[in-house]
């Protein structure tokens, strides 16, 4: 069985987790001690897929975290931001979406790929920077990004900065 | 009743070959302001122009409605045919559901084609799903126009094996182990795909005929009610959002249920299309049970 691997690495009251794969319902959330942990990292950058059954299990394990617990997350896929876009709750409060993946397409090759976005820096006023534009990693022409821009980046309201 | 001239004149010739057997009604409208705000004849197909997602969801589950059919040039002859097989003989698309749906002509090279097409897997439990995931996966790659979809195909695709074993287990446990996770009787259900040149079907089929289609859209609907999912349902499995990831991934929903027999769900994805242009696809909707 594939399912979601969780790698995770404490420092201090650091937590960082790494997680790969799928999330479903067998994504063993509940063997994560959050016990003196007070700023908690994930990184889903290589979350590939998340069915319904997952979404149940990541909001159950986020309704355990602890009041004061900080929490950020990194490299977040297409399909994380899609689950935060839909679905209360599934973004702890407060939580800080840091950095997420926006697809692009280009037309000239036919590329679909990803640019990195970091929320501070490339987000201004819940829009994206004029300076950011979406080049092909393969054949470096102008690309179009493949999402609707205005609702694929709604989920900055909700989440802090 | 107001419609426009162009459905009007699709459906006219679509319904004309059906005679006296065309549905009770096919109800016209080329606004939000027109649709229908009583309840209409279950066998009515809604015609209307660029209906969202949400308005159609509405229809069905508030109105009883179990077609809605968008009135695109290219689609709705297709689409309403679709919805009047579905009345006039359920049976038909309960038998092969994918020429039912992906057959635009009487050619019979168009149908044999989609069988060629088409691969299937029998499953009866949990086991089984990453090794099905993963051949289609490998199927996808054969799939002209299938490089944006492929994600959504995988979804879909988990999303409906994993509710039919879950909603068909042998005794109904709220958290059960992976490996009791197996379809009751030791019974098989199938996940099938194939598709055509624009349109690719993940749809799945089980020997139980258990879904209630009625609670199904209630559970989708409420899914649409305010700005985000509001709530997931913790102590029941299923709370409507796997039904509206599978919904919001398809341009056609289409769900059969013969009660105790059978039940076949299948989701219409569209090829050749990227997914700032997919998300922004009407939808399809046909309900037999």
């Amino acid at each position: 069985m594939a399912g979601l691997n969780i790698k995770s690495t404490k420092k201090d009251k650091n937590l960082t987790l790494e997680l790969s794969g799928t999330v479903d319902e067998l994504a063993a959330f509940s063997s994560v001690s959050l016990d003196n942990i007070n700023h908690l990292t994930i990184n889903a950058k290589r979350i590939e897929t998340i069915n319904s059954w997952g979404v149940r299990e990541w909001i159950k394990w986020v309704r355990t975290y602890p009041a004061d617990l900080k929490v950020t997350i990194v490299g977040t896929p297409q399909v994380i931001v899609d689950q935060i876009n839909l679905v209360a709750g599934f973004l702890p409060p407060g939580a800080v979406v840091e950095t997420f993946y926006v697809p692009y397409y280009c037309n000239n090759c036919g590329n679909a790929s990803n640019i990195l976005f970091n929320s501070e820096r490339d987000i201004v006023n819940g829009k994206m920077a004029e300076s950011k534009s979406a080049i092909c990693e393969s054949c470096s022409s102008p690309a179009e990004w493949d999402v609707i821009v205005n609702s694929y980046f709604k989920f900055l309201t909700t989440s802090k900065k | 009743m107001k419609c426009t001239n162009k459905a009007l004149s699709y459906v006219k010739r679509v319904a004309t070959p059906f005679g006296e057997t065309i549905p009770d009604s096919i109800y016209l409208v080329s606004s939000t302001e027109d649709l229908p705000k009583d309840a209409v004849p279950k066998n009515t197909i809604i015609v209307g122009e660029k209906i969202s997602a949400k308005d159609v969801v509405n229809l069905a589950n508030s109105l009883g409605v179990n077609h809605v059919v968008q009135a695109t040039p290219e689609m709705l002859e297709h689409e309403v045919m679709i919805a009047v097989n579905m009345i006039q003989n359920v049976d038909s698309f309960m038998s092969d559901p994918l020429i039912q749906i992906l057959t635009t002509s009487n050619d019979k090279h168009e149908k044999k084609q989609i069988n060629e097409n088409k691969m299937s897997w029998n499953f009866r439990s949990l086991e089984e799903r990453e090794g099905i995931k993963s051949e289609i996966s490998g199927y996808l790659e054969s799939v002209p126009g299938s490089q944006h979809v492929w994600k959504a195909a995988l979804a879909v695709a988990d999303e409906l094996l994993t509710n039919a074993l879950y909603h068909n287990l042998p005794m109904p446990v709220k958290e059960p182990k992976f490996e009791d996770v197996r379809l009751k009787d030791d019974r098989f259900a199938m996940l099938f795909l194939s598709y055509n040149d624009g349109r690719l079907v993940v749809g799945c089929k089980d020997p139980f005929g258990s879904l209630k289609t009625d609670k199904l859209l209630r559970q989708v609907w409420a899914s649409y009610r305010g700005e985000k999912i509001q709530s997931v349902n913790m102590n029941t499995f299923g709370a409507g959002i796997g039904c509206r990831m599978v919904f919001n991934h398809s341009v056609g929903f289409l769900a059969g249920v013969k009660p105790g027999a059978s039940t076949i769900v299948c989701s219409v994805i569209p090829l050749g299309q990227t997914n700032s242009v997919s998300i922004e696809n009407t939808k399809n909707l046909h309900i037999a049970a």
